[in-house]
């Protein structure tokens, strides 16, 4: 986790404060996000910030110019979903925050269920910039993570995802599995050194690519990019659990 | 007289059920306080000697709790602090953070366990420049059975000038920076800070080297294989030139100086640092084996109900306030 929140920046523990849009540790039964969000609370003050399903935007945004104010800088992580949800509260009411080039936005999870209100990744960073007043792109993250894998996949200053060295990652043909060269849309595929709980050798249904040579950012190695979902199962993920934790608390 | 904190019962509410873990506020004078944590598992027989965790510079006691955990599940009692003028909950700011008032402060809840909670001798654990302000008090301090340390400073005036990457130790207090500032977070007092040093005879390895030269308390130290701020040649020398008391040198493979960086070397750190307590508890003449080892699950659960009693007040407050 700390080697993946170091593609973001090397945030000393007093230095950064996180705000959790989910419920925290103790409220979360098995969303594994959360769990993931635990580990980051090992790290960083972090204040969970959804309570009996609800997330209280005014409450987050008084929060956020709270820590700003006090000079920290803040972690804002999110599905999607919940950070528009925020920034079309903030942007409605036309509250602008000061001194927000603090501010690191961090996806993950997917829109799931809130497909209909899913914008583009263009279209969410210049409401989510708006609102929140943020000055780079690079401020918004995203960050991709499944239960079976042990890693999360952390979007560097580029926004390209970078793939650890103890995990190897490719796109495989639907049909026969085979490795498809970079670049090529596909299944995707993962084997996790660092899971000890299982071997994880994994086909997933998601289909995306992968790239390699030297990233923007200046990094080497493998990046992935998630394109869509195979529509053929049930829909699972984090954002889909978190969303129906607020269905089932309302 | 140490007070109780009130709210024990919730602090024990979401701990791990098998470890009993309590807060108290030791009187420091001049009406400050060092807030103070206990942990330990009262289903088995205690060890001995409790054992005192030192935060190392710059962190909070929360940090060290997945090692009171390992220490307790072992059998230990465990008491940690937070020194005043330092980060974490006791009195003070980090800025006025001096060598002395380390000491004083570790003095303190020494001498706290032994009169006050009346053990017979007590074990000290001390990581980085807390393990510099150890060597000193073992050496002056009666009833302390056995000190382990990691990453420990015994030439402070090289450590800083590793640190800082400027060695200020020759440097007249009125040319000194106001403020240096260390891991880009914590600024400090300079003048404050280098009188104390030079007033009080901490900027030299050879003092380092006479206050364990005669002291009879065992030691174990910890060197990190990759710690460019604590030179090994330095350890030896201090640890070489001891003419009472048992040494004991280890190498935690891989380390750097900060023991957190890598989540595989910080177990190593929990695991040889509980064995050592254990070695030096029982009197063996290696490293000890450990009991049991803590789940991960239960170390983040403890961890995150640490840190969260030692959240920024502004987050606190903001949180009871929410809805």
């Amino acid at each position: 986790m700390r080697a993946s929140l170091g593609l973001i920046e090397e945030w000393h523990e007093e230095e950064l404060v996180v705000i959790n849009l989910g419920p925290g540790r103790e409220d979360t039964g098995n969303v594994w996000f959360q769990y993931v969000m635990s580990l980051i609370e090992l790290m960083y003050p972090t204040c969970s910030v959804v309570r009996d399903g609800v997330l209280n935007a005014a409450h987050v945004a008084a929060l956020l110019q709270s820590v700003l104010t006090e000079g920290r800088k803040v972690g804002l992580v999110g599905p999607p979903f919940l950070v528009l949800e925020l920034c079309q509260w903030m942007r409605e009411r036309h509250i602008r925050l000061e001194r927000s080039d603090r501010i690191t936005v961090i996806t993950a999870g997917g829109w799931k269920r809130h497909t209909g209100a899913m914008l583009p990744r263009p279209a969410f960073e210049r409401v989510v910039g708006e609102a929140l007043a943020l000055g780079a792109r690079e401020q918004i993250r995203d960050a991709f993570n499944q239960v079976e894998l042990n890693t999360v996949f952390m979007e560097c200053a580029a926004q390209q995802k970078l793939v650890p060295p103890w995990v190897f990652a490719a796109a495989r043909d639907a049909r026969a599995l085979a490795v498809l060269p970079p670049g090529q849309p596909g299944l995707m595929s993962y084997v996790d050194a660092s899971a000890k709980s299982y071997p994880s050798f994994l086909v997933t249904d998601d289909v995306g690519l992968v790239r390699s040579g030297p990233c923007p950012c200046g990094r080497a190695g493998t990046r992935v990019e998630i394109l869509r979902r195979l529509d053929t199962r049930a829909q699972k993920g984090c954002a889909l659990a978190m969303d129906g934790h607020r269905e089932r608390q309302r | 007289m140490d007070t109780v904190n009130d709210s024990d019962n919730e602090h024990n509410r979401l701990t791990d059920p098998e470890l009993v873990f309590q807060t108290f506020e030791l009187p420091a004078g001049d009406g400050r306080q060092i807030t103070v944590w206990r942990s330990a598992n009262l289903d088995r027989a205690l060890r001995a000697a409790p054992i005192l965790i030192a935060p190392g510079f710059g962190r909070r006691m929360s940090a060290f709790s997945p090692l009171a955990h390992y220490l307790a599940l072992n059998g230990f009692e465990v008491i940690r602090y937070d020194p005043l003028d330092h980060v974490g909950s006791s009195s003070g700011d980090m800025v006025d953070f001096t060598m002395s008032t380390s000491l004083e402060s570790m003095r303190i809840v020494a001498d706290w366990m032994l009169n006050e909670r009346g053990f017979d001798g007590i074990g000290i654990v001390a990581t980085s420049l807390s393990a510099r302000v150890a060597y000193r008090l073992v050496s002056t301090m009666k009833r302390i059975r056995f000190l382990v340390t990691a990453v420990g400073v015994t030439n402070l005036r090289s450590t800083l000038e590793n640190a800082f990457g400027e060695d200020y130790c020759p440097w007249a207090l009125d040319k000194l920076p106001k403020y240096v500032q260390f891991e880009k977070q914590h600024q400090i007092d300079t003048a404050r800070f280098h009188q104390d040093c030079t007033e009080h005879d901490w900027w030299r390895l050879e003092g380092t080297v006479e206050e364990l030269r005669d002291c009879p308390v065992p030691v174990v130290t910890f060197i990190g294989s990759e710690d460019t701020w604590v030179r090994e040649s330095d350890v030896r020398a201090a640890f070489d030139g001891s003419r009472s008391g048992s040494r004991f040198i280890y190498t935690l493979a891989g380390s750097r100086h900060y023991l957190g960086h890598n989540a595989a070397i910080a177990r190593q750190f929990f695991r040889e640092i509980t064995r050592a307590s254990i070695m030096l508890n029982e009197g063996l003449s290696d490293l000890g084996e450990i009991e049991r080892e803590p789940s991960f699950s239960a170390l983040t659960q403890q961890s995150i109900h640490e840190r969260r009693l030692q959240q920024p007040a502004f987050l606190t407050t903001s949180m009871q306030s929410s809805p």
